[in-house]
């Protein structure tokens, strides 16, 4: 015991610096993601902070201190001193590994400690539980592999860089997902700050089998030849072994270049002659009944594609190819395929045509091309509000009032009646995803497109242009400026775009709708949806334990939709794909109720919206939409 | 045919403090000890000579339990040292061939530090050892010159009472002085102390001055231990003018007389015989075998050779028991 505490005393001693330097660092890189994450306004977890801390900053930290307690160690050739003390074989290394996880494990768990108490969201002990597990088991692994790779002296840089090679090679020419294996699983920044109840029971036992695994390399490596291999590693480079380094090298690069790359998936291609074909738009209409449908939505589509390219400055275009599809419900679109290259195939029924399935077709295209433009940068909070209300807007061009309008005006009406239960204002901004629980994606796009009209109306079209110009104009890279883009704050974009305050045009914006809400002729048809109620009731898990009541003054027969679905045990964007929407009809009388039909289990989620599709309405009306837990 | 020196010891009243047997240690195909044997008493201060490359500190280092015997025998205190028991090891103060101390202590630091490994450390006599050593108590060790950090090593290697003291070449890179002093202390705290201390060195002057006992070591093998007296007693020179009229009577000089011939060389205007005298049996001791000699070589000049003398006849004639 007191040979272990001389050992822990000395690295403690002599890694005091490293120890200093590393944990102050770290607050640097705490700091800096943090700041980040707000200042993105897109952070949905501070735990996705704590998650983006374990990757490179503490991997980044734990070289540096393995360096300190291996590497320095076995250059210095100390590790001669303390073979000659007497203690048994591998207890000083087992104490090193021993300093090294507990410094790394401090880190961690003040990460954790720190992600907690900054939490907005609850941290009940279930959640810190999964959160403390995964953290640890990645933890050990990473400082395992680390110690590992310090025994490997002069050669652990080529050795290191090998691995990520061959790791990057097998994610991209293999079947295997490297990135949900293990210790990466562990700090996916897409499941770690959100799954509250499960451990990820399989990433923990490989990431510490791979760490046992390690550990034991380690301990017989630093034996192998009676510890000769480690010593003769600890040396410096000779010629001879960088001139075969660097050839190595180049034979790698050589063979990446080389190598197929993985099958690129191919462009749409119809496979009938039944096609429009008008600049970059293709529409397949299949049925000759539809061909002149087809072409005048081509004409609409083509004109107002160009504007589009014209407005935001693009260089070039990728095809867009609308597919006619008689499953699609009337009105509705959907996107079945988007890419910046490769360009768009949207699916619409073409035998449903009708103004508003063209602005929808329009909208959804718009949206797709810019999106895929942007490499989706423009589709990531808490700017999505943004491009909804664009690729809207610039479909209703020359078909609505470019400014709040004086008469009726289904799309106006929409953000009315999405306005009445989100009000714009710096909520809907920031959580715009949850504005959509609550409004529905027609509601959530009027809304949206009402603040491009009022900016039209207050500062003109130019403002529009800049404003849209300066959001979308930009090619996405892929790369870092993607994200400094994103996290450009949305009062700054505007300000530099238009030259006006953020918040006296928010201000201006709510105004605005509040005004018209109580402005004939739109108080009249807000009416019937402003006294509506409707609400959730949870009965005991099993089967059909959750039900909505609602109480509408609306004509029998309006076709109303009844959504539901599961969700995860954290709060994300929905996926409105996966909506299971089950149409009835209003009956006579002014209250229904109905059991939405999944069986639920205690804790679960479920995600529930009531729609109705109601004149004057362009979309469908969200009377209700809620994220409940079954009791 | 006498009784390998050795073995001589062996039978004596003390127990061994070390004791070596048949050891071999090979690197893959190169063998660096073929069957050592090495024994050291309480209170002797056993040289350990042999050329760089010997195997010296091979076998130190197997004594220490650093690396492990291919195969043979190591009694430590009377104790098989194999896997190199903490326990035995603590009873031995150790001072390597090269000192890899961590630059950025300082003694008192170092002293700290093995304190924790040692349960017989003595802060006081560590402190008196650096003084008497001359050694700055609060210098970093990074700026030590080797000869200083050779004493501090001395230091920090008995400042816990060892019983046994193994040196390993500890005079390498020293001056002069500083390398007389170095011995000289080890010499008297083996005195003081009555601890057994073994020193390897290929400096035969080194040993001439701070050992009694001997050991040669070449090749991997020990071609003669024993008393350094004992070692000047048995290697005589027999000088005789090149005009002379004196014989050499060959005729004794043969090893079925217990007497070997190391060289027969012309050394300027003589010529000059070196003899190993050895018992043949316990009726013909050396003394006797060598007064033998002395009668029949009339008119040669009998001389005590140097010990680097006969360090070199060894081992280029590789005789060894």
């Amino acid at each position: 015991m007191r040979a272990t505490r001389a050992l822990v005393s000395k690295e403690l001693h002599q890694n005091a610096g490293r120890l200093i330097a590393a944990t102050l660092l770290l607050l640097i890189a705490w700091a800096t993601a943090w700041g980040a994450a707000r200042q993105g306004e897109g952070m949905m977890s501070t735990f996705q902070v704590v998650a983006a801390f374990a990757g490179w900053p503490l991997v980044s930290a734990s070289l540096y201190l393995g360096h300190g307690i291996v590497v320095v160690e076995l250059f210095g050739r100390t590790q001669r001193f303390l073979e000659a003390l007497p203690i048994h074989k591998g207890h000083a290394l087992l104490v090193k590994m021993a300093f090294g996880l507990m410094a790394l494990g401090a880190w961690a768990a003040l990460a954790l400690i720190a992600g907690a108490a900054m939490a907005t969201e609850p941290t009940e002990p279930r959640f810190i539980l999964v959160l403390g597990v995964r953290l640890g088991a990645y933890v050990v692994c990473l400082w395992a592999m680390v110690f590992l790779l310090g025994m490997f002296g002069r050669m652990r840089i080529p050795i290191a860089v090998g691995v990520i090679v061959l790791l990057v090679a097998a994610d991209r020419y293999s079947s295997w997902q490297v990135w949900q294996f293990g210790p990466f699983a562990l700090i996916d920044s897409t499941s770690f700050p959100f799954e509250r109840h499960n451990i990820p029971w399989r990433a923990v036992a490989e990431s510490l089998l791979l760490a046992a695994g390690a550990c034991a390399a380690a301990q017989a490596f630093a034996r192998l030849k009676e510890g000769s291999i480690v010593e003769a590693l600890a040396r410096p480079f000779g010629p001879r072994e960088v001139a075969a380094l660097t050839f190595l090298g180049l034979v790698v690069v050589v063979v990446f270049s080389t190598l197929p790359v993985a099958a690129e998936p191919q462009p749409y291609e119809f496979t009938t002659d039944r096609v429009v074909h008008r600049g970059h738009v293709e529409i397949g209409y299949f049925d000759d009944e539809l061909q002149s449908t087809a072409e005048t939505l081509a004409e609409k589509l083509t004109r107002m594609l160009d504007e589009m390219v014209a407005e935001l400055g693009w260089n070039k275009l990728p095809p867009v190819r609308v597919v006619n599809a008689p499953d699609v419900r009337a009105g509705q679109s959907a996107l079945a395929s988007n890419d910046h290259e490769m360009g768009v195939v949207i699916r619409t029924n073409l035998a449903q045509s009708s103004d508003v399935m063209a602005t929808r077709l329009l909208t959804a295209t718009v949206h797709a091309l810019v999106s895929a433009h942007t490499r989706h940068v423009a589709m990531l909070e808490p700017r999505h509000w943004l491009l909804d209300g664009y690729a809207l807007h610039l479909a209703l061009r020359g078909r609505a009032s470019p400014t709040p309008p004086t008469g009726m005006d289904a799309f106006w009406m929409d953000a009315l009646a999405a306005a009445h239960r989100v009000p714009v204002g710096p909520a809907f901004l920031r959580d715009y995803h949850q504005a959509n629980d609550k409004v529905g994606d027609d509601g959530a796009n009027a809304l949206s497109e009402s603040g491009w009209r009022v900016l039209e109306s207050e500062a003109g079209r130019g403002a529009v242009v800049a404003l849209a110009r300066a959001a979308f104009g930009a090619a996405g890279t892929g790369g870092m400026r993607d994200s400094w883009r994103a996290r450009q704050s949305t009062a700054r974009l505007f300000a530099t775009a238009v030259g006006r305050d953020w918040d006296g045009f928010v201000s201006s914006w709510s105004a605005t709708l509040t005004r018209d809400r109580t402005r004939s002729p739109f108080r009249e048809a807000l009416a019937a949806i402003e006294q509506a109620e409707a609400a959730v009731e949870l009965r005991r898990a099993g089967a059909r334990p959750v039900a909505i009541r609602a109480r509408l003054n609306a004509p029998a027969g309006t076709i109303c939709t009844v959504y539901e679905q599961k969700l995860p045990p954290y709060d994300g964007p929905l996926d409105t794909d996966a909506h299971e929407g089950k149409h009835f009809l209003w009956p006579a009388g002014n209250t229904v109720e109905r059991l939405v039909e999944g069986d639920y289990g205690s804790g679960e989620r479920a995600f529930v919206a009531l729609d109705c599709e109601l004149t004057p309405f362009a979309g469908r009306v969200r009377l209700l939409g809620s994220r409940v837990t079954i009791p | 045919m006498s009784a390998p020196p050795e073995l001589a010891i062996a039978s004596a009243p003390h127990p061994p403090v070390l004791e070596m047997r048949g050891v071999v240690k090979r690197y893959g195909d190169v063998e660096a000890l073929s069957g050592l044997d090495l024994v050291v008493r309480p209170g002797e201060v056993y040289g350990f000579l042999g050329r760089n490359g010997a195997g010296k500190t091979t076998a130190l280092r197997i004594l220490m339990g650093i690396t492990h015997a291919t195969r043979g025998q190591v009694a430590l205190f009377g104790q098989d040292v194999h896997g190199g028991s903490p326990a035995l090891r603590r009873r031995i103060g150790y001072v390597a061939q090269e000192q890899n101390f961590y630059g950025w202590m300082t003694p008192v630091r170092l002293g700290h530090f093995l304190r924790g490994f040692y349960p017989t450390w003595d802060d006081a006599e560590y402190k008196r050892l650096l003084g008497l050593l001359e050694v700055p108590f609060d210098r970093k060790l990074g700026t030590f010159s080797g000869g200083t950090t050779a004493k501090l090593a001395l230091a920090a290697a008995l400042a816990h009472h060892p019983d046994l003291l193994v040196l390993d070449e500890p005079t390498a890179g020293m001056d002069a002085v500083a390398r007389r002093e170095f011995l000289e202390l080890v010499r008297a705290q083996a005195d003081r102390a009555g601890r057994a201390t073994i020193f390897s060195s290929h400096l035969i002057d080194e040993v001439e001055l701070a050992a009694d006992t001997v050991g040669i070591v070449d090749g991997g093998r020990m071609l003669w231990q024993g008393p350094l007296q004992r070692l000047r007693d048995e290697v005589r020179v027999f000088r005789s003018p090149l005009d002379g009229a004196a014989v050499w009577p060959a005729e004794l000089a043969h090893p079925e007389q217990g007497i070997s011939i190391l060289f027969d060389r012309v050394e300027a205007d003589e010529r000059a015989i070196m003899v190993w005298v050895r018992d043949v049996d316990a009726s013909a001791p050396t003394i006797a075998a060598l007064e033998r000699l002395r009668a029949a070589a009339a008119g040669w000049r009998d001389e005590e050779p140097s010990l680097e003398d006969i360090f070199i006849a060894l081992v280029r004639r590789r005789i060894n028991y």
